[in-house]
């Protein structure tokens, strides 16, 4: 099937259990919104889903291809170092710090991935970072640094480095973290734009308000499980499960 | 009619005082430097570019070359070393740069000079083949090649230190980016990890240098003919010991400042590069 497929995920640090069993299935082109308090294991879930983290057990399948290993009878062989950072080119991933890269230029920041990982030419990447660029509303910082951009316009630069890569799926790790609250909803209005655009997404967040601003599944998390998984309306409106009822309630 | 006032900054009285106290024992050295005619500065000119000085300030050189030359390559697999998973690497790593930067470096120059006492012949044996190629130490380890070890190994434990800082000056999430997009191990390297933790190793990599060339002189202890030993074997001829050591001193300035420059110079050529396109 199109999209992506999580499926028995299980991670333990030092014996503690961080995943445990995790089941997901986002169809291509939706978004999954993974809701949680902090330390129920979305973050690392995310980390897993490009193999930035390793599982212990379980599968991940993107568009039918399992992202990590090669299934080979009834094992999983790890893939090479080379195999697996082709197979993260077509995963989008945009970090709660946002990570962009300090000696390199925003346009440099942008173009980089393209120029040497994909090898596509200079001219035609340096225009398509600018399209994307003119549509985040920071073509006029093409050229400056970085640490000159406010948190708002960084994530932003974030967003278009990993779209330039026409990924399959995006990850967002907690977009909302570092924000100012009136930034918030144009983040979300960000969003929504993407998933207008039949972009697959996974966003972690801990924020209700955001989470209910966006559309899509919202899986709820706790203590390396999803509790509940739902369309957002229902979620929010009718949660099953009473873990569920006290997080939306408390926060 | 505030606008007519004249602004007067305060008299800062301790730096005046001090800039003349200054003043009077710069000037109170450099004349007893230049009337103080055992400073013999003819003899120091004379002798500033004496042949036999300036063979030994290329022995100075090409110890320093070869020092850093091989000092750095190995530094680097040190601190790789130190990275690894690899408990065995890392403990090893890490009891290599103990021991090296604890023991002076002139107890390790003896050491070298002296290893055939140890190791009297040097054999290259494959199990199963028995001894392929043995020659006897001492045709090795001369004198220069002594040094030159010596100062590799020596280097090579502070060199690791400062290539590993300046990784480790490299926030994790940065390699996490990196990878994200898709870079392999060596492109993370190459692209983001290196060009971020360059700037924190040249500047100490720069002093490095420099105090490797200092170190040098260690070597007229095992008679090698170094710049320093050159000027020796002139004053004890000549009893000139003050202007010699002030030619090899002044030999040692000229070349400090020299790799100074190229410093800045790599360092300033780095900060433009800060700049946006």
């Amino acid at each position: 099937m199109s999209g992506l497929e999580i499926s028995g995920f299980s991670r333990k640090i030092s014996g503690k259990t961080i995943l445990d069993n995790i089941n997901l299935i986002v169809p291509s082109g939706q978004t999954c919104v993974l809701l949680g308090p902090s330390g129920s294991g979305k973050s690392t879930l995310l980390r897993c889903i490009n193999h930035l983290d390793r599982i212990d057990s379980g599968i991940i399948r993107l568009n039918g291809e399992i992202i990590g290993y090669r299934q080979t009878g009834d094992k999983l062989y790890e893939l090479s170092g080379g195999e697996i950072a082709r197979q993260r080119t077509r995963i989008g991933m945009v970090f709660q710090q946002y990570n962009l890269f300090p000696h390199l230029s925003v346009l440099e920041n942008i173009i980089i991935a393209p120029l040497k990982i994909l090898k596509k030419k200079r001219g035609d990447v340096i225009d398509q970072a600018l399209v994307l660029l003119k549509t985040v509303g920071l073509e006029s910082h093409a050229h400056a640094l970085p640490s000159s951009l406010s948190g708002g316009q960084q994530q932003r630069v974030a967003i278009v480095r990993a779209l330039i890569m026409q990924p399959e799926v995006m990850l967002f790790d907690e977009p909302t973290a570092a924000l100012d609250p009136e930034l918030v909803q144009s983040m979300a209005r960000l969003l929504k734009q993407l998933s207008e655009q039949a972009m697959t997404m996974v966003i972690v967040t801990h924020e209700l308000s955001f989470a209910r601003a966006l559309q899509g599944n919202v899986a709820f998390m706790e203590n390396g499980r999803i509790i509940e998984h739902g369309p957002s309306h229902d979620l929010f409106t009718h949660p099953q499960h009473v873990r569920t009822a006290d997080f939306l309630r408390q926060s | 009619m505030s606008h007519n006032l004249v602004i007067v900054p305060k008299t800062k009285i301790a730096e005046r005082l001090a800039t003349i106290v200054v003043a009077a024992c710069v000037a109170a050295l450099l004349y007893s430097i230049f009337k103080n005619p055992r400073f013999e500065w003819q003899i120091v000119f004379a002798n500033f570019t004496a042949p036999a000085l300036l063979k030994g300030l290329l022995v100075t050189l090409e110890l320093t070359f070869f020092a850093v030359f091989f000092g750095f390559p190995l530094g680097t697999v040190l601190a790789a070393m130190r990275q690894a998973d690899s408990r065995l690497l890392q403990s090893v790593s890490w009891f290599y740069v103990w021991v090296f930067r604890s023991v002076p470096m002139l107890v390790q120059l003896f050491f070298w000079f002296n290893i055939a006492a140890l190791y009297p012949r040097l054999a290259l044996t494959l199990p199963g083949l028995g001894e392929l190629y043995s020659f006897p130490t001492n045709h090795v380890l001369t004198g220069f090649s002594a040094a030159v070890l010596a100062l590799v190994l020596h280097d090579a434990a502070y060199t690791s230190e400062i290539i590993r800082t300046g990784l480790r000056s490299v926030p994790t999430g940065q390699r996490d980016a990196a990878r994200a997009l898709g870079f392999t191990n060596s492109g993370v390297m190459y692209n983001i990890v290196f060009p971020q933790a360059f700037r924190v190793i040249l500047p100490a990599a720069g002093n490095q240098i420099i105090s490797t060339l200092k170190a040098t002189s260690v070597v007229s202890v095992i008679a090698l003919q170094d710049v320093l030993y050159s000027a020796q074997e002139i004053y004890e001829r000549t009893y000139d010991v003050i202007p010699l050591l002030i030619v090899a001193s002044l030999w040692y300035l000229v070349v400090t400042s020299l790799l100074s420059m190229g410093q800045y110079w790599v360092e300033g050529r780095l900060s433009r590069k800060d700049q946006p396109l």
